[in-house]
């Protein structure tokens, strides 16, 4: 059973963000959600395996095989289908957040004034 | 500094025994690795810093990851429920027997509430592994509605 949207984690937020630009490996997704984070959101080895193993048994990444010239003891991930539909959900539902947090900024700085 | 890196790796072995099983035989290796490669790349780019920073995250992990993940595990609860029960219950048999001189020893203590506890933890592992405990079932994991026991926090 797919989990619901609402119970997309912020771990694996960035782990579906960072695989939203091609496939990678588990050091390359831990690297790059700090990145995405800026350094704010560290996650560590077992949190990003947790986070894997749930989005695997989830259906929104599966494992995909890696590049022929790379490490074959690592092992790549890959969005799904329904893994991409899933990131493009949260990016909406993100952006609306920030529209609606910038016009209440507005409203509060009107009441001030 | 390869010695430390080394010595990182081997606590981070025995650390990955508190996360659940599945989660280790899944992906284990990779988690162990994943470990190291950051230890070695924090020990080059920010230095004891930089490895503090890392263990602090692997020590949170644990709280955060390992420990809830094990919450609806018999193998891992039913031995801290007895040591604990059976140190409480033995602590406050201490706390109230007269004492022939004061405050309880540490020997004393070892005695009668430590060494005995651990008993209990023991036979509570022997108890789960063998999955016979009479009428009682130790079965947590809820089996009528076929839940897995790995249910993660993060």
């Amino acid at each position: 059973m797919n989990q619901t949207s609402n119970s997309l984690t912020r771990a694996g937020f960035l782990i579906l963000f960072a695989l939203g630009s091609g496939d990678k490996h588990g050091y390359a997704l831990m690297r790059e959600a700090r990145e995405l984070s800026d350094g704010e959101f560290q996650i560590g080895p077992a949190t990003l395996y947790t986070t894997i193993q749930r989005l695997l048994e989830s259906g929104w990444i599966k494992e995909v095989p890696g590049p022929k010239n790379g490490d074959s003891r690592r092992r790549h991930y890959g969005l799904t289908g329904s893994g991409r539909s899933e990131l493009n959900l949260e990016l909406k539902r993100t952006e609306a957040m920030v529209k609606k947090s910038k016009a209440m900024r507005l409203r509060a700085a009107e009441s001030v004034s | 500094m390869s010695g430390l890196l080394r010595f990182s790796a081997r606590i981070y072995d025995v650390i990955l025994l508190a996360y659940p099983l599945d989660l280790r035989r899944e992906f284990g290796p990779e988690i162990r690795e994943l470990f190291s490669g950051d230890i070695a790349d924090a020990w080059q780019t920010r230095g004891l810093a930089g490895v503090i920073g890392v263990w602090w995250c692997a020590l949170n992990e644990v709280v955060r990851v390992a420990l809830p993940g094990q919450r609806t595990n018999p193998a891992f609860v039913v031995p801290i429920v007895s040591f604990a029960f059976s140190a409480l219950s033995l602590g406050s048999i201490l706390a109230k027997a007269p004492a022939a001189h004061g405050h309880p020893l540490v020997e004393e203590i070892a005695l009668v509430i430590v060494w005995p506890s651990l008993v209990a933890a023991v036979m509570a592992i022997a108890v789960v592994h063998t999955g016979k405990v009479g009428v009682v079932s130790l079965d947590l994991n809820s089996p009528d509605d076929g839940a897995p026991c790995s249910k993660y926090a993060i």
